[in-house]
């Protein structure tokens, strides 16, 4: 048997009664990282895990995640660990300090196993723009595992770890965590520091969790919220247990689903699957009702001019300076930043870094970056007014479930496109769940639940009924 | 499509260099994103407020005081050429 595929609670007792011990966890995460080989990580902590572990023997279990390996998004710095962004520029980058999201699960004696292949920046929808190659989907090798996360969810489905941490600037946990059948969160815009993050969109990057199941994940939002002063965008919203609705009736929810979420450009079984759930809410006696929320059809070209505008100003600080990557061969302080830029990033980021310093210059600022400011503001009003007669909003996660490795790769919309139903929460900035809630040819289908601004208690509390109720298999029987 | 010039100058702007046998690619890649941005030109929006960020924060203001932060010389540990605490880089002025 092995310990880390038992739910936490259970691990957590073991823990205490000292029948296992966090070495015994941590050994379990290596063995299972060299048996499955799924380029799930770009760099491992596994000296300083084990000193960990075995520093913790002395300690008293005082926490329910005390002693648990976790994995963590390459573009959340770590002092002293190596942190890319899977980015050539930022290959030998180690951080000076941690990250307050790191600092928080330091705080609670969790033991981070390494740092998680992504896509370069951020920037993509599969895993396949890294400087380190593609991350494999545990549920078949030759798809896909989705992105920008891909390293972080692909590790919970493989079983590494039983938790992880992503980033999500217009999809990037809810899209692998879809396509890999595991619950992962985009927090409410404000809900988690971003101090540490190397930025990509600054108003729309958020970090949250990703995991095997529901209660799960509101454990690790407990341990990763709250107010922040080296953020100027965190929130001091009082931060809630977040598993306190967690298996509450739901009948008297309200629930929205937009038209444009179940529109022929999704996948039929993945509406089907959507449906199904509507079924068995209604049965259980929630109000649903098919709503328009105005704009949504604009995501696509709204993320463009803001993420890609926000990500070419964030990324002009790498300029073969002050840290990462630094050609020899310039004659000026020019041909410095240029070639050093040119040889460290990839296709992606070189694309949206241009388009975003496009749309910004001259008196294109006010063309492009004015009018999606204005959209912005519309599509958000759309979305509250929807809240205010709601309690929450369901549809698919993603258009389709998870596809073949190098479909598409010259398609500059595609990573774009794969990102149409997850964009607009970040626009918005609610709070937003992937949920499984069904399998098309054997692979996980993800259900969208969005909710007001700080009600992640309340996606929760209706996550965990749909998962209660389906009871779906989601263990991958082996990993080839 | 896109004209050649648009795209080094696009390149200019992003601080990147274009290899001469990339420029048909770039052509047709930021055509396609730069059509696809065109869409929000026409979207009619009656009102006039923008929205910068989903944050409500007001403006927050630090006391002036001198606080403990990073160690100066951590400071310098990641970047490639360090005298004492001064980083070097290429001549600026002529």
């Amino acid at each position: 048997m092995r310990y880390l595929d038992l739910d936490i609670k259970t691990i957590n007792e073991k823990l205490k009664t000292k029948e296992i011990k966090p070495i015994d966890l941590v050994n379990e995460a290596f063995k299972r990282i060299e048996e499955t080989d799924l380029n799930c990580f770009i760099t491992l902590n596994k000296e300083e895990a084990i000193k960990q572990a075995l520093e913790l023997e002395k300690k008293e279990v005082d926490n329910i995640l005390f002693g648990l390996p976790i994995a963590i998004k390459d573009n959340i710095i770590t002092k002293d660990l190596r942190t890319t962004a899977a980015s050539h520029i930022l290959d030998d980058f180690i951080p000076i300090y941690d990250a307050t999201v790191i600092s928080k699960i330091k705080e609670k004696n969790m033991i981070i196993i390494g740092k998680t292949n992504m896509d370069e920046f951020a920037m993509g929808s599969t895993g396949e723009t890294s400087y380190f190659g593609n991350t494999l989907n545990p549920w078949n090798k030759s798809l896909v595992p989705g992105g920008s996360s891909s390293g972080s969810a692909a590790c919970v489905a493989a079983r590494i770890t039983p938790l992880s941490l992503g980033t999500d600037t217009g999809g990037s946990i809810r899209q692998p965590s879809s396509f890999c059948g595991l619950v992962g969160l985009k927090p409410t815009y404000g809900r988690v520091s971003r101090y540490g993050i190397i930025a990509f969109a600054s108003s729309l990057d958020q970090v949250g969790p990703i995991t095997r199941n529901v209660y799960e994940n509101a454990l690790l939002l407990n341990v990763i919220s709250g107010y922040d002063k080296n953020d100027l965008t965190s929130s001091k919203e009082q931060v809630k247990d977040y598993t306190s609705l967690i298996g509450q009736d739901v009948s008297n929810l309200k629930i929205a689903v937009p038209n444009y979420y179940m529109s022929d450009t999704i996948d039929k079984t993945v509406r089907q699957a959507v449906l199904d759930v509507i079924d068995l809410l209604k049965e259980k006696g929630c109000q649903i009702d098919y709503v328009d929320i105005d704009y949504l059809e604009y995501a696509i070209p709204l993320y463009q001019v803001i993420a890609l505008g926000e990500a070419s100003s964030n990324l002009a600080r790498y300029d073969g300076v002050k840290y990462g990557l630094k050609v020899d061969d310039f004659k000026n302080i020019d041909e410095l930043y240029k070639n050093t830029r040119t040889e460290g990033f990839g296709n992606e980021v070189k694309r949206r870094i241009m388009i975003g310093s496009y749309i910004l210059s001259g008196e294109n600022a006010n063309i492009y970056y004015y009018k999606a400011l204005k959209l912005r503001k519309a599509m958000t009003d759309s979305f509250k007014k929807c809240l205010a007669k709601y309690d929450l909003i369901i549809g698919p996660t993603n258009t389709d479930v998870a596809y073949k490795l190098g479909t598409k790769q010259d398609d500059a919309l595609k990573s774009f496109y794969d990102d149409l139903l997850t964009i607009p929460v970040n626009m918005s900035g609610l709070p937003a769940l992937s949920l499984p809630v069904g399998f098309k040819n054997n692979l996980p289908i993800g259900m969208h639940i969005i909710g007001n601004y700080f009600e992640e208690d309340k996606i929760y509390q209706l996550a965990s009924f749909v998962e209660k109720e389906l009871n779906l298999d989601l263990n991958i029987k082996e990993v080839k | 499509m896109i004209k050649e010039d648009k795209v080094k100058h696009i390149a200019d702007l992003a601080k990147l260099n274009i290899k001469d046998e990339e420029m048909a690619k770039y052509q047709i890649q930021l055509t396609a994103i730069l059509s696809e941005i065109d869409k929000i030109l026409k979207v009619d929006i009656k009102e006039e407020e923008i929205m910068i960020s989903p944050s409500t924060n007001q403006n927050v203001f630090d006391e002036d005081k001198i606080e403990q932060h990073l160690p100066k010389e951590d400071m310098f540990k990641n970047a490639k050429r360090v005298k004492g605490d001064y980083i070097i880089v290429p001549k600026v002025i002529e």
